[in-house]
């Protein structure tokens, strides 16, 4: 079994994280870019790509159709199960190339780094030559640098254009810090998200109270962006798109936003999972057994990923 | 290390591969909303009443539409599924950051600056993936 731990105190964990990372994204499995729908000359996408990929769709596929709020992935109350999936299968594939069945994904507590100010927050030590690299278009240190002159160094090989398309490039990664959001979440952010009574609440979307909402990061309104968004949208550059998942820091991130649901769930008032298998039809997608968009496996429903103690832990619920 | 369990989760690359076969036909669909105007739909029901409000928007920069799916949230904000993370209270101020977010759509004619590090102004209501 897998235990996740914080990528700033296990080194552990960060350098398999990286190295992991580096083997998928060399690693091509046989399906190309005309496999799945990507326009231009077919050439096979890599074990990495894959994820890209399945994000970007997800998140495209309106829950039910006939709304366009809500989608797969996000903007409703499957985003927690169905990003514990994406990684779950995602840490699988760490685990088949690390030859380490107890490999577990590593979470960046960004709240921590939310304490510090906002000027410093750039410099935490996740941004070092040693953990993720620093900002940049493209990123020139670290492990996921850009190097024109070396086919090794990491690619950004299928991004999505401005009509909101799959296409396939060859560049190096972006971040831009701070730029469209000051500063990183605060503990006392999460503390307010965990603090609600309800996981979600009509109308289950961006508009909804409760737990999922606020840690998704739809709510409140006013001010600026929140928990989860804000992580993205504080690195900024490839974390803006739907093919976000082509910056290793995106699954920091989501393992934190996991965690603090695992804690959710571990504290003595964790309210259950809604809506219900009976709740109505236009929540198709979101309901408890519906199934989960599926590309890389065969399909889950959120049920199936409310307990995760056979696959992993977390080393620490301490949000 | 990859093991099947009883919910048929698997890092096995065959599995991997026969997956995106089983879907693959399905995968152009509905991920690019195409020419014309784009139409976003609110409904609610208040005091029994269902309300639907339909909003139509023809977007173009430099004259090139932009056809990707916009929605409107209940509440007034405005989202644009290429940049998931972001939602506004304008429809202009979304475009805006479109030309930020994807610089190699947009040539960099050097009238004025992206927002630089630490400037919140106009800071966005965001939310992602």
């Amino acid at each position: 079994m897998g235990v996740r731990r914080n990528i700033l105190t296990s080194s552990q964990a960060r350098t398999q994280y990286v190295e992991g990372a580096r083997t998928l994204k060399a690693e091509f499995l046989g399906p190309t870019t005309s496999d799945l729908a990507i326009g231009g000359p077919a050439r096979q996408v890599s074990t990495w790509d894959l994820f890209v990929v399945w994000h970007h769709i997800a998140m495209n596929r309106f829950t039910p159709p006939s709304q366009s709020d809500r989608n797969a992935a996000h903007r409703g109350p499957v985003f927690l199960p169905w990003h514990r999936f994406m990684m779950l299968l995602l840490e699988l594939q760490f685990q088949r190339v690390l030859g380490d069945r107890d490999f577990g994904l590593p979470y960046w507590d960004w709240a921590a780094d939310g304490e510090r100010a906002p000027g410093q927050q750039p410099g935490s030590a996740l941004w070092g030559p040693d953990a993720m690299g620093g900002q940049g278009s493209p990123v020139t240190t670290g492990p996921f640098a850009f190097d024109a002159a070396r086919p090794d160094s990491w690619r950004v090989l299928i991004d999505v254009d401005v009509q909101n398309r799959l296409r396939s490039v060859d560049r190096g990664l972006r971040r831009s810090f701070a730029t469209s959001a000051s500063a990183l979440p605060r503990r006392s952010d999460v503390q307010r998200a965990t603090g609600q009574t309800a996981y979600d609440e009509s109308p289950w979307s961006t508009t909804s109270g409760g737990f999922r909402n606020l840690l998704e990061g739809w709510q409140p309104v006013a001010g600026a962006p929140h928990l989860h968004n804000r992580v993205h949208v504080w690195i900024g550059g490839d974390m803006l798109p739907s093919s976000s998942p082509n910056d290793p820091a995106f699954y920091l991130n989501h393992c934190n936003v996991d965690r603090i649901w695992a804690a959710k769930q571990a504290s003595a008032a964790s309210p259950p999972y809604v809506p219900t298998a009976g709740a109505s039809a236009a929540l198709l997608g979101h309901r408890i057994d519906d199934q989960m968009y599926a590309l890389l496996s065969s399909s889950l429903t959120p049920r199936q990923m409310l307990d995760v103690s056979r696959w992993y832990t977390y080393d620490s619920l301490a949000v | 290390m990859h093991d099947d369990d009883d919910l048929g989760l698997s890092g096995d690359p065959e599995s991997v591969i026969e997956s995106i076969g089983r879907e693959k036909a399905g995968l152009g669909e509905s991920v690019h909303h195409g020419p014309g105007a784009i139409e976003t739909v609110r409904e609610s029901t208040y005091r029994g009443h269902h309300i639907v409000v339909r909003t139509s928007y023809e977007i173009s920069i430099d004259g090139q539409p932009v056809e990707g799916h916009l929605g409107v949230s209940n509440d007034g904000q405005v989202h644009y599924h290429a940049i998931p993370n972001l939602g506004f209270a304008s429809a202009v101020e979304l475009v805006e950051k479109l030309i930020d977010a994807f610089p190699d759509d947009f040539e960099d004619v050097g009238d004025g600056e992206p927002p630089g590090d630490g400037d919140d102004s106009g800071d966005p209501h965001a939310g992602h993936g």
